[in-house]
């Protein structure tokens, strides 16, 4: 068993290190790439805290929506294979109709948007809250 | 790549002075420009000795970038809508002289004159000092001019009119490259299906820029100076570049829904009045989810353009997770649509 900090520990002190001491030093030119390291190590921190939670959430809903017995999976390493598995099986099920009724097409964009804003709170939360300058 | 090279700088001084018809000319200046992420574009300056363009010239060299994104011109088709559009009067840079033999560059490319002003959308929409509604009468009067360039032209002859309907073609293209791709793509496959079930039939067909966008045209002092990235245009739906124009995912995180810059009413009556085409809200409507689908495809394309190796970047990896911002808006746009259906 590795000794703390754990990954996310380490990478949350790395990130607030870099944003409060380096990224103020970094010239102009350089900034907007600056920028996107911030970015994409915070990205990290949150895909680490909730993207498994966020992807079981999203694998109870695809077996709800495509009728399958519902399974819970504690392995994360399958975790990721399943729910591929899941959205092959729901995108052959949308290319032959099988949601294009009212019905099955509320439920379907429904569990959309769900996944779709599971996605942005990880990648983008400002994006899901619709922050927009006047 | 630059001046230092000696060689390229040769071959780049004869052609110049080949197409400018000059004695000889010198090269000053080679550094790329920034954005263009589909194609390259480098700042130009030269020396002429003699002829048309005696003297120093600020000019712009456009290469087709390595590993580039499908559907796009090759940049002999882009000159000459460059030449198609200067010719209409609209507001685009002069294009001066292509070169189709890669032995020069080591990819084609074109000259053209280099404008003043700024083209970055993130700073155009948050300028205070911009009369957006003035800049969008600009714009819908340029875009209704373009919309009147009408098939068949000859000058335009490497265009193909769209199979069966601009909307219908433009599914089917998404759908091969989406069903194509390793990874599934349920939001988008849904998009597809609806945009599938409801294409528009287009009022005309007309030259469209299909990429007329903030970010892609020139401001300086807050007036239009050119219209830019002609490597997409094509006979289409004239609502589709409206749709592109005022879609979310270009109003660079503004409210307003024109571009991110001002009011639909300001940019679609200057639009109407010089196109002499009706503006069709449900046909608008239906292009803006098709703009967020797009933009989604090109964002994954993108990312794989550095998971592929061909071109490691963290901006282009970045790109990937921008995918689900076009998802939601796309889902948001039909769930609208359906609304208003009843």
């Amino acid at each position: 068993m590795q000794d703390r900090p754990t990954a996310s520990e380490l990478l949350e002190a790395a990130l607030a290190a870099y944003v409060r001491d380096l990224l103020p030093e970094i010239p102009g030119e350089k900034r907007y790439m600056a920028l996107m390291v911030a970015n994409a190590l915070a990205i990290v921190g949150r895909d680490l805290a909730q993207g498994e939670a966020l992807l079981q959430k999203e694998i109870k809903r695809l077996q709800e929506l495509l009728t399958l017995p519902s399974s819970e999976i504690k392995n994360s390493d399958l975790l990721k294979a399943e729910a591929e598995s899941l959205n092959r099986q729901l995108v052959a099920q949308i290319r032959t109709g099988a949601f294009d009724e009212p019905d099955a097409a509320r439920d379907l964009q429904a569990h959309l948007v769900a996944t779709t804003a599971e996605k942005l709170a990880t990648s983008n939360p400002k994006a899901l809250r619709g922050k927009e300058e006047a | 790549m630059g001046v230092s090279e000696p060689d390229l700088c040769q071959r780049l001084e004869n052609f110049l002075a080949d197409g400018a018809g000059a004695r000889a000319a010198k090269l000053l200046e080679l550094a790329p420009l920034a954005g263009g992420a589909v194609q390259e574009n480098w700042r130009l300056d030269a020396e002429l000795a003699d002829g048309p363009y005696r003297g120093r010239q600020a000019w712009v060299l456009r290469a087709t970038a390595p590993a580039g994104i499908p559907n796009s011109h090759s940049r002999a088709e882009e000159f000459a809508l460059l030449e198609v559009a200067r010719a209409e009067g609209l507001a685009v840079p002069k294009p001066l002289f292509v070169c189709r033999d890669p032995a020069v560059f080591g990819r084609d490319f074109f000259i053209m004159e280099r404008l003043a002003g700024d083209a970055a959308g993130h700073r155009l929409v948050r300028d205070k000092d911009l009369d957006g509604e003035a800049l969008l009468h600009r714009l819908g009067t340029e875009l209704g001019r373009l919309h009147r360039i009408r098939p068949p032209r000859a000058d335009l002859g490497f265009l193909e009119l769209p199979e069966p309907t601009p909307a219908l073609e433009a599914v089917h293209r998404f759908q091969a490259q989406i069903q194509a791709h390793p990874a599934p793509h349920p939001a988008f496959e849904w998009g597809l299906r609806w945009l599938a079930a409801h294409a528009p039939e287009p009022q005309a067909l007309v030259l469209c820029h299909r990429d007329f966008r903030t970010g892609n045209y020139l401001v300086a002092e807050g007036e239009l100076v050119g219209l830019l990235d002609w490597e997409f245009a094509n006979w289409s739906d004239p609502m589709e570049d409206v749709g592109w124009f005022c879609a979310k995912c270009w109003r660079f995180g503004n409210a307003r829904e024109a571009g991110g810059i001002g009011t639909r009413d300001a940019f679609y009556r200057a639009y109407e009045a010089a196109s002499g085409l009706r503006i069709q809200p449900a046909s608008v409507h239906y292009w803006e989810a098709m703009a967020h689908l797009r933009w989604g495809v090109i964002a994954v394309q993108q990312s794989d353009r550095h998971l592929g190796g061909q071109l490691p970047s963290l901006e282009l990896a970045l790109t990937g997770r921008l995918v689900a911002e076009m998802e939601l808006e796309l889902l948001a746009l039909i769930d609208r649509a359906e609304g208003e259906r009843g």
